[in-house]
């Protein structure tokens, strides 16, 4: 173990959380309303608002990979069965800000929240 | 060293780096995360990396790839695998220049093993085709740099027992 091996673990450490950085700022923007996005096969599969107040839905996506079973819940999204081999989709938490993702690669499912109309920031100026 | 006892070397590389991914695919992985394993046919590839050149290297990491595939995996695990053996690779390849002396073979062996991981994520996000998929990148990068480090432990042991046999210090004489 030398000087150098240590500043390339640091360097990897660092370079690791590039992506989250730029996501975060990217979506750390107050939004008016949010919606759920889920892509099957990297096709818009359907785009639903999500609502504090709203019941509880469930419902079943199924393309020639596989089925997830997804369920919004107080503006939460959450797989709660899929048939594919690791479930690591159903044990992820669930998702509610936007830029949170939920991922299903071998059914190429992706699901996303997103906010949309940026809340104006001179709103309280006469 | 001639051309047949090379051939033989590598081809042993290739079959041990086998029977290391097969292994390795007998252990469960505890994490959540998808695409974090122990790397274990990471081993191989330094010691080639340190023992014999860079294009025997790469032939050892394709040959083992193509037939890792065969032996248990699907096309789209051939796909990440692919994509992380290079980017690993090529890192280590660049490290290894750069470093010289300044940079044992941990610090190689830990780069490779989270550019591993890089790799498999830019495929994944490629298939997706979304990049938020990154955001798994610093629970992998740490697991990499954990199963990195023991690889560097043992690759320097395998390369220091190598270069007691009398046969192989002619062979090795090159090395880093």
């Amino acid at each position: 173990m030398k000087k150098w091996d240590l500043i390339i673990i640091i360097a990897l450490i660092i370079v690791s959380f590039i992506p989250e950085t730029v996501i975060f700022i990217n979506t750390h923007n107050k939004y008016k309303s949010f919606y759920v996005e889920i892509y099957s096969k990297g096709k818009l599969y359907k785009k639903l608002p999500l609502n504090k107040n709203a019941k509880k839905i469930t419902f079943t996506i199924h393309n020639e990979l596989g089925t997830n079973v997804i369920e919004i819940d107080k503006a939460k999204v959450k797989i709660i069965d899929a048939d594919c081999p690791d479930k690591i989709c159903v044990k992820a938490h669930a998702i509610s800000k936007p830029g949170e993702v939920l991922i299903c690669l071998p059914h190429k499912l992706v699901i996303k929240i997103i906010g949309e109309g940026k809340q104006e920031t001179d709103e309280l100026s006469y | 060293m001639t051309k047949t006892r090379k051939m033989i070397f590598l081809s042993l590389l290739v079959s041990q780096a086998l029977v290391l991914h097969l292994i390795e695919s007998m252990i469960p992985v505890p994490f959540i995360t998808p695409g974090a394993k122990l790397g274990l046919a990471n081993i191989v590839t330094v010691v080639s990396l340190y023992s014999f050149g860079e294009i025997e290297t790469l032939f050892v990491i394709i040959v083992r790839l193509i037939l890792s595939s065969m032996f248990g995996g699907s096309i789209s695990s051939l796909m990440y695998s692919t994509a992380g053996a290079l980017f690993s690779f090529f890192i280590m390849l660049f490290i290894k220049r750069l470093g010289r002396d300044k940079v044992s073979l941990i610090g190689v062996s830990t780069a490779g093993s989270v550019f591993y991981n890089i790799g498999q994520i830019t495929m994944a996000a490629l298939i997706v085709q979304n990049v938020n998929i990154s955001l798994y990148l610093p629970i992998l990068t740490m697991s990499g740099i954990g199963t990195g480090f023991f690889v560097g432990v043992t690759s320097k042991y395998v390369l220091n027992h190598l270069n007691k046999i009398n046969s192989t210090t002619k062979l090795f004489d090159s090395k880093g």
